[in-house]
């Protein structure tokens, strides 16, 4: 079996044998397949092939365009009369108000969905503030409390009015860092056992210092002209 | 097909998709005139004679639905057959499901197109049927594409969900199985 190898004009046969191709290109092919003994056997082949298509059947039209989809209707403004049409007008109508219509009511789902939505927000906010507010109250009245109990006790000459300060800030510090911190140690010693106290801290080798300290190298440095 | 009757073709379509989304029904009923009976061939050779008219009725329903997905620069009667082709292979697939029969997509297969269709008069056109039955199923989509319903490569691409390449490739084999088919 051998084959034409002119691809341009093989490419054309199947619309030579269906007929349709320009006049120009169907004189072109025609000269070729009288001069090609290949295809015009193909030629031939294809019109055979094109011949046994199935038969033509009776198509029920109207029975299709029946059930075919509606469009969907276009609104157009009447250049005359700057009017939409009344069938537009009841389709858009019927599409944005659909409540005539026994259905899902669509709209109405979404605006249960949006108000259920603002509710939420509210009570989430709502609630948010209120813990906000409890939280700030609850904290307001305990440093109240505190302070009403210390001027009675100062009041009554059980406690000095210097440590009153002092003991609010100390509470304050520790309720922040929630580390116990006392103010009363240094008061139990005398102007001289603090001054012998700090004399001893200064001459103290272990005392902590801020300024920097030379370090020794960990490793010393190789004498001149060693080898490396 | 010649070019400008091509263009006319898809014009035409054009304009009566225009007016049947203007409301105009009659333009629906010019359309599935025009393109009905190729689908119905195109189902009868897919192998779907029994289910012939349901599938070009559905074919309709679908794409009129979808009208909105048609691309301009396509030809309408090429996305129909696209259409169609994925309902049949839809159908089969189902078919295949309910049955567990053998996959679907097998490539190499010739049941399904019908040898004894039409009024084969002669043995030549009788041993044509034959041929044709005996291509794989994407040569005979091909084949029956490019030689019965005269698409052109990029066309039958496009149906296919193949390249227009690979397309060629399959009409030309296709066309040596044919002949030395009927030499045998």
């Amino acid at each position: 079996m051998t084959e034409c190898g002119n691809t341009e004009i093989r490419d054309l046969l199947p619309d030579f044998a269906g007929e349709t191709l320009s006049s120009v290109e169907m004189s072109r092919a025609q000269a070729h397949v009288d001069s090609c003994a290949e295809c015009g056997r193909e030629l031939a082949l294809l019109r055979t092939a094109r011949a046994v298509r199935p038969a033509p059947r009776t198509i029920d039209v109207s029975g299709i365009v029946a059930q075919l989809p509606r469009p969907r209707p276009q609104v157009a403004l009447d250049t005359d009369s700057s009017v939409i049409s009344l069938d537009a007008h009841r389709a858009l109508a019927a599409e944005h108000h659909p409540t005539s219509s026994r259905g899902s009511r669509p709209w109405l789902s979404r605006s249960v969905w949006r108000m259920a939505a603002s509710i939420g927000v509210m009570i989430a906010g709502g609630w948010s503030i209120l813990m906000v507010r409890s939280g700030g109250l609850t904290q307001f009245a305990s440093e109240r409390a505190d302070s009403a109990q210390l001027a009675s006790a100062v009041a009554a000459g059980a406690v000095p009015v210097e440590s009153t300060t002092s003991t609010r800030v100390g509470s304050r510090v520790a309720s922040e860092n929630d580390v116990a911190v006392s103010f009363g140690d240094l008061g139990n010693y005398t102007d001289d056992e603090l001054k012998r106290v700090l004399e001893r801290l200064d001459t103290w080798d272990g005392a902590t210092s801020t300024e920097a300290v030379v370090t020794t190298p960990i490793m010393n440095a190789p004498p001149k002209g060693a080898p490396e | 097909m010649i070019e400008a009757e091509r263009e006319d073709d898809a014009a035409l379509d054009r304009a009566l998709i225009e007016r049947w989304r203007a409301g105009d029904e009659r333009a629906a009923t010019n359309i599935v005139e025009r393109h009905a009976q190729a689908l119905a061939r195109f189902a009868i050779r897919l192998g779907m004679r029994d289910e012939a008219d349901e599938l070009v009725q559905d074919t309709f329903i679908k794409a009129f639905g979808a009208l909105d997905a048609f691309r301009s620069d396509s030809s309408l009667r090429t996305w129909l057959f696209a259409i169609e082709r994925r309902l049949v292979i839809d159908r089969r697939r189902a078919a295949a499901r309910r049955s567990k029969d053998v996959a679907v997509q097998d490539e190499h297969a010739a049941s399904g197109y019908d040898a004894l269709d039409g009024l084969v008069a002669d043995e030549t056109a009788r041993r044509m049927v034959e041929a044709i039955a005996g291509l794989t199923r994407m040569q005979r989509d091909v084949f029956t594409l490019r030689v019965q319903e005269g698409r052109n490569y990029k066309e039958i691409a496009e149906v296919l969900d193949t390249s227009e390449g690979a397309a060629r490739v399959h009409y030309h084999n296709a066309m040596r199985a044919v002949k030395e088919f009927l030499d045998d």
